[in-house]
């Protein structure tokens, strides 16, 4: 996650497997659009509770990483160009 | 009151990343060559090896005090540090249950449970080197109800610390310390105390880095007071 603070922009769109309380953290430090969890994973304990309070959409797909990034890939969303 | 070295992260040959040569004379002989007075024992999510290098430490008067390295679900390290043996190995049972998989030792390396005098006891073919399903919460709630002191391994460390996997301390988490690999500036975190200890996988690497206590006794209870800074007890500030 340290990785998301150091390079997400805000506005993104995460696509993470962790489902701890820190996604909701991290992600409102950064000002994120919203996090999407693969695989299926529920986020843990009071996530839903801290997400509702920030205003964070969190969405849960039974898709893999590979498969999400793919089909919003197609879409017409790229990834956040690396800087340094 | 005496100022006490101490090297609390040490893994043996149990840990599939540890060298082999990482058994309990060894690990004795070496700690008291460069003058530590007290060590640790932390194999990844086990604790099998604990025992023997309690009692090759007991035969050179080297007090070593018993732990586990737990890797939580999220992937991040967390020390348990225990008064006895007894309570680490009680921990390692739920450990267990919450660890899937079998070691393949071609690809992580052996897992050897030996005794105080270094000969083979046996291989575990648990999956030391993965994940438990124990969220950090959890892992950290665990340590305690078992009697232990919980510290947040290496976060310094992109791979399998804390700050590296969720970014952040979470607020209201009940850790005891937490651990930087080298000797650190930093006199606390998020008002929590630093501790710097090696994480020895080989001989060589005793006491690369170790913390400085004051206590009367390199003892559970007097490194538990000195991270609480009770009754003059204390981490030395570097």
């Amino acid at each position: 996650m340290s990785d998301v603070i150091a390079h997400a922009r805000e506005g993104s769109l995460w696509v993470t497997l962790q489902i701890h309380q820190n996604i909701v953290a991290v992600a409102s430090m950064n000002d994120l659009a919203g996090v999407i969890l693969v695989n299926g994973r529920e986020p843990e304990g009071d996530t839903i509770e801290k997400a509702e309070a920030e205003g964070l959409p969190i969405m849960v797909t039974p898709l893999p990483t590979f498969e999400v990034v793919g089909r919003l890939y197609g879409l017409g969303i790229s990834g956040i160009p690396r800087t340094g | 009151m005496r100022q006490l070295r101490a090297d609390l992260h040490l893994h043996t040959c149990l840990s599939p990343c540890g060298e082999l040569e990482m058994v309990p004379s060894a690990i004795v002989k070496e700690a008291k060559r460069i003058g530590l007075d007290v060590i640790g024992v932390c194999d990844h999510n086990s604790a099998e090896n604990v025992a023997a290098v309690v009692r090759a430490g007991a035969r050179e008067d080297l007090p070593v005090i018993a732990g586990m390295e737990i890797t939580s679900r999220e992937e991040v390290h967390v020390l348990g540090l225990f008064g006895d043996e007894g309570q680490v190995m009680r921990l390692q049972d739920l450990v267990y249950e919450n660890l899937a998989g079998e070691n393949d030792p071609e690809v992580f390396g052996h897992q050897v449970v030996v005794d105080e005098f270094d000969n083979v006891l046996r291989l575990t073919d648990k999956l030391l080197i993965g994940a438990t399903s124990l969220s950090l919460e959890e892992t950290v709630q665990a340590i305690h109800d078992s009697g232990g002191l919980a510290i947040a391994a290496h976060i310094d460390r992109e791979r399998f610390g804390l700050i590296g996997q969720l970014g952040l301390i979470p607020a209201g988490l009940p850790l005891d310390a937490v651990e930087v690999s080298p000797r650190s500036p930093v006199g606390d975190w998020d008002n929590l105390p630093v501790v710097s200890f090696s994480d020895a996988h080989f001989l060589d690497d005793i006491g690369k880095s170790s913390t400085c206590f004051v206590l009367e006794e390199g003892t559970f209870e007097e490194i538990a007071k000195a991270l609480r800074s009770e009754d003059g007890r204390a981490i030395m500030k570097l």
